[in-house]
């Protein structure tokens, strides 16, 4: 787990699900709001990141337990296929990011048979 | 207890939608961290934290819980440093680094103890600039030090260090369990050699100095080469620590392993019921207890117990020591048997056991007597006395017997023991040639042992026995060593308080040890030995004595033996004289016991067949008990010398005396004179006197002087094979030839002993008391004996001398007239025959 940890940055815990049609992302990060994420894609590279503030306790006060994580965070994912960049749509609701990234259609491409062969 | 259930109040709907911002090109943003404008600093003892690690601390000072309360509250940021000295509670600003790393607290965990856990994660190295404040914590603004750009992929030293390190860590992480495999596994996938060396440095054990020296270098290629140098001398320290542990592990594993075996050991000993060795080592302990030693004697008990107590049973040495133990604990080191000082019952005791012996029963009860008043008067002496700072009182005595066999040396020891109260051991040193067999042997030997003495001792269980050493004129000796020379240790009571067995290898005090030896002829004894003893004479007995001791102790004895009743078996007095003269020659009485004993039989096999109910022996039923007479009492003298130039002489030899018959012939020839009969060189002497003695005297002995050219003259004296020497036979043998010369005959009845000067003149010879009864034996009943000699008569029993006529002569022409017969042999010619 704290292997993850990178740069000082905290990694929410997240899901990364194949279905028919495309990718699902999910990240599991509370107090948040929509605009205080950043979501950027290059190619097949996925990167969720943000700012999370939680209040601050006011007055004389004691830590007993720690581990609500809090400043920057960051979450990576390597996409196996290519996604359809166009078409890609992130929501923020009760405390779930969710990332929904469409394949791009297949095409196919015609292999066409050439003498290779050298002769003498 | 429950839980309390909260509603929780409805917000606005939150705008859901999120932008996605799709990128050309992605840049590592994280690197640049805000920095607080003052940051809390925690001092480490002892410790640094590197960038890029993640790492668990525990703060306990109140002042460094109130800086993570504060830092948790909000940016979470915190400035580690590591204090100059590990050894400060609260360094102040000079006391600690100035070159730290910044990181995040990322878990906390408060213990019920009050002191606080946190998970840390390194961020980025940071100098402090300065001190903004010291209460309650330290604060301070610091800049960021940047790392120096390392270039991977180019730089081939790069990949060798790295890969270098990545070696040093799997191998040194195999010696430190504590540090997971996974951790490794992780430390090799990393990329960045930068993160490499910090999370390898986080996890092995560096001194404060250079975990700090390792922070500050800027290259990560000085660093890497530094952790490297740590690495192996942690690698070094770590194999050596395993080595040493491992060896220290195999010894508690072997150790461990006998242990274990040993008690099954025990186990299985305990099931056959056999002592086991921790008993016996207990038991070995008691008796050095009980034996109460002295002091010298007990440190060796108890060093010797202590190698045993190492031992294991098996153990080669183990039963040497054992053995050894057993010998020392069971020496009677205090037993002591008290000695009945009673005069007046020893005197009977020795009356009870030995018949006659009076001079020898005199010697002892004064020996007696001497110690009992030296008992009765310890302590009068005790000051008054005791001037004599060298040697040691003597409290024991040595007594040496001698005598022919038969004549009760041995006996006579038994009853002095059994007068006295003492323990009797008796042990004969006949044929012993070695010096260990007195003295033991060293133990380094196989199969040693004590010497006879200390094992007699041991026997006795007393440490004052009486130990009778028999045959002491028999010892041998060769190239092994001289026993009589290890026996004078043992014989002299002024060393033998500290006696030193070879074996047992301390003193055992033989002082309180009475010694009585035995010898037949003091001849053999070696004389420094001799020197140590008083020696004892006893001579044969007499007729009479034999007389006595059989119908005292012979006959009852052989009753006994035979299973006869007192009323079954006699002897009259006249029966047991003939036993004794006829059947018997000797100066003891063994061979009458056994002629007694023969008839004994004889009378039992009559009874068995019912021939008789009992038997009185008369001189008559000799010849039918024990046959003919083996000895022709007095004839024998009669046979021997009814020829001229035979004469009876007296002999002394260790067993006894004995009469000899010395021969004299001539024969035609001229070549003058020889002698045979295996003489020792002073008896060739004493031929040689008697030869020239009476060819000088031919004349008055009427000889023709013209004999000599003509005739050869030879004497010998029979038994021609045992060895023969002393001068006493001179006047026997010059009567033998002067009886030859003048043919007239040596008087049958006549016995004679005496030296012989080349003038005549007579010369006194020793052992007059044994010649004198061998003689009487014989039948002779007149002796010629050297004037000078009439005070040994004395020595010769009453009854005896009575019987017997005695010639004092002090020269040869005294002898003559006396020894020879009047007539002349002739034969028919009336000529000497040849």
């Amino acid at each position: 787990m704290l292997a993850n940890v990178d740069k000082g940055k905290f990694r929410p815990p997240s899901d990364l699900i194949k279905t028919d049609s495309g990718f699902l992302v999910r990240v599991e990060i509370a107090a948040m709001e929509a605009k205080d994420f950043k979501v950027s894609l290059l190619d097949r590279r996925l990167i969720i990141s943000g700012v999370r503030h939680l209040p601050e306790v006011k007055g004389s006060r004691s830590f007993h337990q720690v581990e609500i994580e809090t400043g920057e965070f960051r979450v990576e994912f390597a996409l196996s296929k290519a996604v359809d960049a166009e078409n890609v749509t992130a929501a923020y609701e009760n405390g779930i990011m969710q990332v929904e990234l469409p394949y791009l259609p297949q095409r196919s491409v015609q292999v066409v048979s050439s003498d290779v062969i050298a002769k003498d | 207890m429950t839980f309390r259930n909260y509603r929780l109040r409805d917000a606005d709907p939150p705008q859901t939608k999120i932008d996605v911002q799709l990128e050309d090109e992605l840049k590592d943003e994280g690197t640049v961290i805000d920095l607080p404008e003052e940051l809390p600093i925690l001092p480490l003892r002892g410790m640094v934290v590197y960038p890029q690690t993640a790492i668990p601390l525990t703060v306990g000072q109140e002042r460094s819980i109130q800086l993570v309360d504060d830092v948790v509250a909000g940016t979470r940021m915190v400035g580690l440093v590591a204090s100059k000295d590990p050894s400060l509670g609260t360094p102040g600003p000079d006391q600690v680094q100035t070159v730290g790393t910044l990181a995040t607290i990322h878990r906390l965990f408060r213990t019920p103890d009050g002191t606080v856990r946190l998970l840390i994660q390194g961020l980025q190295r940071i100098k402090i600039d300065e001190f903004v404040s010291t209460s309650p914590y330290l604060k301070a603004r610091v800049t960021r030090i940047p790392e120096d750009e390392v270039v991977f992929a180019d730089d081939i030293e790069m990949e060798a260090l790295v890969r270098s390190i990545v070696d040093r860590f799997s191998s040194l992480a195999e010696l430190v369990p504590s540090i997971p495999q996974e951790l490794v596994s992780n430390a090799l996938n990393v990329e960045d050699p930068l993160q490499l060396v910090y999370s390898i440095a986080t996890y092995v054990r560096i001194d404060a100095e250079d975990a700090q020296l390792l922070l500050e270098m800027n290259n990560v290629g000085d660093k890497i080469r530094h952790l490297l140098k740590l690495l192996t001398k942690e690698h070094e320290v770590l194999s050596l620590g395993r080595k040493i542990q491992e060896d220290a592990q195999q010894e508690m594993e072997k150790s461990q392993r006998d242990y274990y075996l040993r008690e099954q050991m025990k186990a299985i000993r305990r099931e056959l019921e056999e002592d086991d060795d921790q008993q016996e080592i207990e038991k070995f302990r008691g008796l050095i207890e009980a034996a109460n030693m002295p002091e010298e004697a007990r440190t060796e008990a108890e060093r010797e117990l202590n190698r045993l107590s190492k031992l294991s049973v098996s153990a080669a040495e183990y039963g040497v020591i054992r053995t050894y133990l057993d010998w020392i604990c069971s020496m009677p080191w205090d037993q002591r048997t008290e000695d009945k000082l009673d005069i007046a019952h020893a005197r009977d005791v020795l009356d009870e056991d030995h018949y006659g012996l009076t001079d020898v029963k005199q010697r002892i009860l004064e020996f007696l007597a001497v110690r009992k008043l030296r008992a009765e008067r310890e302590n009068e002496f005790e000051d008054r006395d005791r001037f004599d700072p060298v040697r040691r009182d003597r409290s024991g005595a040595i007594l040496l017997f001698v005598g022919p066999p038969g004549v009760g040396k041995t006996s006579l020891g038994a009853s002095i023991a059994r007068s006295m109260g003492r323990k009797f051991i008796r042990m004969s040193l006949g044929g012993i040639r070695d010096e260990s067999e007195i003295r033991g042997f060293r133990r380094t030997y196989i199969g040693a042992m004590p010497g006879r003495i200390i094992q007699a001792i041991r026997r006795a269980k007393s440490r004052n026995p009486l130990i009778m050493l028999d045959e002491i004129d028999k010892l041998g000796r060769d190239f092994r060593g001289d026993p009589a020379s290890a026996l004078l240790e043992v014989l002299d009571p002024e060393q033998n308080a500290e006696f030193r067995d070879h074996y047992l290898d301390v003193a055992f005090d033989l002082s309180d040890v009475m010694f009585i030896t035995t010898a037949n002829s003091l001849d053999t004894i070696p004389g420094p030995l001799r020197d140590r003893m008083e020696v004892i004479h006893l001579s044969g007995y007499t007729e009479l004595e034999k007389r006595a001791i059989a119908s005292q102790y012979l006959v009852p004895r052989q009753r006994r033996e035979n299973g006869l009743h007192t009323s079954e078996l006699d002897f009259t007095e006249e029966a047991l004289l003939q036993i004794i003269r006829d059947y018997t020659r000797e100066a003891g009485v063994r061979q009458l016991e056994r002629e007694v004993g023969k008839a004994a039989r004889k009378v039992v096999t009559k009874i068995a067949e019912q021939e008789t109910e009992s038997l009185t022996v008369g001189r008559e039923a000799l010849k039918d008990l024990l046959g003919k007479p083996r000895y022709g009492h007095r004839s024998e003298m009669q046979d021997r010398t009814d020829v001229p130039g035979v004469a009876t002489g007296l002999a002394w030899t260790p067993i006894g005396g004995d009469v000899l018959f010395i021969e004299a012939t001539k024969m035609k020839g001229g070549k003058g004179f020889q002698y045979t009969g295996q003489l020792g060189d002073i008896m060739q002497e004493s031929a040689k006197i008697a030869y020239s003695i009476t060819r000088s005297r031919a004349v008055d002995l009427q000889v023709d002087p013209a004999f000599y050219d003509e005739y050869d003259i030879h004497l010998h004296v029979p038994s021609g094979a045992v060895p023969k020497d002393g001068p006493s036979a001179g006047v026997t043998m010059a009567t033998a030839l002067a009886s030859l010369l003048t043919g007239r005959t040596a008087k049958s009845n006549i016995a004679m002993t005496g030296e012989l000067t080349l003038s005549g003149q007579i010369l006194p010879v020793g052992g007059i008391k044994d010649k004198v009864l061998a003689a009487h034996r014989l039948g002779a009943d007149t002796i010629i004996l050297p004037s000078k000699n009439e005070n040994d008569l004395d020595d010769v029993p009453e009854d005896v001398r009575g019987e017997l006529n005695f010639v004092l002569v002090e020269h040869l022409d005294e002898v003559l007239p006396v020894a020879l017969d009047d007539y002349q042999y002739l034969d028919q010619d009336g000529r000497m025959p040849l």
